[in-house]
């Protein structure tokens, strides 16, 4: 992932805009990744900081007689070629304790004798270890960073790094955004349900709403091929949906801004994915946060894999452990895994994570549980019930959102089950139950 | 508020207050910055946000506001976020956060107000609409020229009282000891060869490091040819044989022999040299690089005295609180003032008996010459 810092955006007026990718700056790109990639193949086995001194020298190498932009340029690939480093593990807790023991002997000795003996400790000290003096001296800082073993390279092919590199400089915008729209249209229904998928496994708790007319420019929405993008084909047109996510920045968070902002970046390759795809976002840019637009957009952009375009996501861990004991315990209900979108015209569309059919009437109840970082994402659910969801749902809040469930008291159909640490079986039960009555 | 002022306390209260509740209080470290606080805090009683550049240095101001004035107090910064009318933050937190504080607190409190003329954190200065303001600092002056700013942000500096004024009293006595050593026949020829490259190539390509951009000359003009290449290599060469120089290290086994029974702190320029030292004479290192539970075991470990010493790059420089710490060596740095005076600083609070020594270890016949001149131009090293 690319920092801010990475990034080379111009500021236009009120916007923020990032160099066109042509095919010139793919190339640099792809050139410096092959270079980057090929120089920490070779060294693996050496340490971080021997990795770091090699790399140093090839960006050095390739950017010679650049300008400033190119070297943002070189360190941004860098960073996205050491981002896919895989170095040891630290031993941290044996060269800690070593250092302890050592020093402390060492102090002794110094504040006994006058002087060190420095062989003589360290020999004591590896006799009564059973191991070398050396061993020890091997070990002494064995778990600084710039210590540890590079075991291998995991980085993309350079072309491909290079065709989503716009994207992770987008990324990498998106974590000074306060507010982002996104606007996607695609006729495949998996694409969109596995974007919905995403942004519910990062949690992000978006305000989704379909959106009735088609874009303009819908017209030209080119159908993706393994060959490249084409123009859809009329029958096609038909099954075309257009949605629009509405989502907090982490600049407008109080907490957690740092790991929602990862999060929020990490639905950016999915949302890229869509046919047609556009995001406007509110963006604070500089050392002086200046308030800026920032806009891209495109048409079905294959993204990078490993940032969390590809696999669908599967449930966050506090949900897959819930739904795993609920399907132990005798409930009496059967649990949906992927249960219908809910949409309600004009008022939005909520993505419940699951369904609960009671076995003895068929009696359904949708339920979804809310992301932990904004309280007015709570809101805007309680707003979408009281706009007349028609669907009975129970929603689910952490309490670290200081909500509370009388919120929801007065709502036919809908109620708010807030958890301290876990979801439990027993008190969603009792709210199903209630529910569907 | 129990705790007696010291009468410089009580004056810079005063003088504070005099300006309207706006202003800068500057004092060495050791005498007392956060006392002064706490009688501006509740000299004012209102709600008050006090910023504060790292972790170490919030934990700090937290427990003594808890111990102080005995209410729960909020904290901003390093994975929290709770507000109350007495709330520490970091200077970083409190940037991003501004816009949601700003109308919150009625004064302001900036420990080592000399990093709050920053763009990003003048910023946060900017944004809150306190009408109290109190900085504090033992170095406010700042390279760039900028503490001309503390007038708009905080208030202009309203007390003052350097090491020198307080030596011997509240602060231990203390003593300056710069000593220069040689390089070796073979260091000084590499040291030499190395500064020609780089002397070299700054005079065949016009760039005068003695004006404000010449480092930024140079480097944008080292990284456009292999000319270039070679003269940054032998410029970090020349400054490595420098701070490292073997005689220096010598020394540092003398003095480390020499002081077996004080609590002694060694500082260096760059983290190699810091390991360097650490594995050779067997002393704990604190870095960015070590864990918090390691770096407070250490600091313990010196308070008890299981540690004799402790090497530090720059980490150490500033605010963490080492009471027991009598020497000092600096064993190379950089150019700044600030730092040299903040170096100074860790082994000034007084304690009963004790005299703070200060070794400059200073290699000669190299830059480091010019270096050292330029950082002890400050009454403290007069």
């Amino acid at each position: 992932m690319l920092t801010a810092d990475l990034v080379t955006a111009r500021r236009r007026g009120g916007e923020l805009r990032l160099p066109p990718s042509d095919d010139a700056r793919r190339a640099r790109v792809a050139v410096l990744a092959a270079a980057l990639t090929a120089r920490a193949r070779e060294e693996i086995g050496r340490t971080r900081d021997d990795v770091e001194e090699a790399l140093r020298e090839t960006a050095a190498a390739l950017e010679i007689g650049g300008a400033a932009g190119d070297r943002r340029l070189a360190a941004a690939v860098g960073k996205l070629v050491r981002d896919g480093l895989r170095f040891e593990e630290a031993t941290a807790a044996a060269s800690s304790e070593l250092r302890r023991e050592l020093f402390r002997r060492a102090a002794a000795a110094r504040r006994a004798a006058g002087a060190l003996d420095r062989a003589a400790l360290l020999g004591a000290l590896a006799g009564e270890r059973g191991t070398t003096p050396d061993a020890l001296e091997a070990a002494l800082y064995a778990d600084r960073p710039g210590a540890q073993r590079l075991v291998s390279v995991e980085v993309l092919a350079p072309a491909l790094l290079a065709s989503g590199f716009e994207i992770a400089e987008a990324q990498a915008v998106l974590l000074r955004a306060e507010k982002i729209v996104a606007e996607v249209e695609t006729r495949e229904a998996r694409v969109w349900r596995h974007l919905f998928r995403t942004l519910k496994f990062l949690r992000l708790l978006p305000v989704i709403s379909r959106q009735r007319e088609p874009w303009e420019g819908s017209r030209a929405l080119p159908r993706r091929t393994p060959l490249g993008v084409a123009e859809l084909r009329p029958r096609d047109r038909a099954h075309v949906a257009r949605y629009r996510i509405e989502m907090d920045g982490p600049l407008s968070l109080f907490q957690g801004a740092g790991r929602y902002g990862l999060q929020l970046a990490l639905a950016l390759p999915a949302i890229a994915a869509c046919d047609v795809w556009s995001i406007e976002a509110d963006v604070r840019w500089g050392a002086d946060r200046r308030p800026l637009r920032f806009r891209m957009g495109g048409a079905g952009v294959p993204a990078p894999a490993r940032d969390g375009a590809g696999p669908d996501h599967g449930w966050p861990d506090e949900l897959a452990t819930f739904v795993a004991a609920f399907e132990r315990a005798e409930t009496g209900w059967r649990v949906e895994h992927e249960p219908a979108v809910l949409d309600l015209p004009g008022a939005g569309l909520c993505v419940p994570d699951l369904a609960f059919v009671r076995a003895r009437d068929g009696a359904r109840v949708y339920f979804e549980l809310l992301g932990f970082w904004s309280r007015e994402a709570v809101f805007r659910r309680i707003d979408l019930v009281r706009a007349g969801l028609p669907e009975k749902i129970l929603f689910a809040a952490s309490k670290s959102l200081r909500v509370g469930e009388a919120l929801l008291d007065d709502a036919q159909g809908a109620a708010l089950y807030v958890f301290s640490r876990v979801l439990g079986v027993r008190p969603v039960l009792e709210h199903l139950e209630r529910l569907a009555g | 508020m129990h705790r007696s002022s010291r009468p410089y306390q009580d004056e810079a209260l005063a003088a504070w207050r005099g300006a309207r509740g706006r202003g800068v209080v500057v004092l060495p470290t050791g005498a007392g910055k956060t006392h002064v606080a706490c009688l501006a805090i509740d000299d004012r009683r209102r709600s008050t946000l006090v910023l504060a550049p790292t972790l170490d240095l919030v934990r700090q101001w937290y427990d003594v506001l808890r111990a102080t004035f005995g209410v729960p107090v909020g904290v901003i910064g390093g994975g929290d976020y709770g507000v109350e009318a007495l709330t520490v933050s970091t200077y970083d937190s409190a940037y991003l956060h501004m816009e949601h504080l700003g109308d919150r607190f009625g004064l302001l409190v900036f420990d080592e107000c000399h990093h709050l003329p920053g763009p990003a954190y003048a910023l946060a200065a900017r944004a809150a609409v306190a009408p109290f303001r109190l900085g504090l600092t033992a170095t406010p002056e700042r390279a760039d020229g900028r503490h001309a700013d503390y007038d708009a942000l905080c208030g202009p500096i309203v007390y003052r009282k350097d090491i020198v004024d307080l030596s011997g009293g509240y602060l231990a006595p203390y003593e300056t000891v710069r000593l220069t050593v040689e390089l070796g026949p073979e260091d000084r020829r590499a040291h030499d060869e190395a500064r020609g490259v780089y002397r070299d190539f700054v005079a065949r390509n016009g760039i005068r490091m003695s004006s404000p951009s010449g480092w930024s000359d140079f480097i944008i003009r080292a990284s456009r040819s292999d000319d270039g290449r070679r003269a940054m290599a032998a410029y970090q060469r020349q400054r490595e044989i420098a701070f490292a120089a073997p005689a220096k290290l010598e020394y540092v086994g003398l003095l480390l022999d020499r002081h077996r029974d004080d609590r002694l702190l060694l500082f260096t320029q760059d983290n190699a040299t810091a390991y360097a030292l650490s594995r050779r004479f067997l002393i704990p290192i604190i870095t960015h690089e070590t864990r918090v539970r390691e770096r407070s075991e250490i600091l313990a470990g010196l308070a008890e005295g299981s540690y004799g010493a402790v090497v530090t790059s720059k980490v150490l420089n500033e605010g963490v609180d080492i009471p027991d710490a009598n020497v000092a060596v600096v064993v190379s740095g950089s150019a700044s003032v600030r730092e040299h005076v903040q170096r100074l600083g860790r082994i000034l609070r007084a304690r009963a008996g004790k005299h703070a020594l200060l070794y400059e270890l200073v290699t000669a016949n190299t830059a480091e010459t010019f270096t050292s001149a330029r950082r002890r131009d400050h009454s403290a090293y007069r």
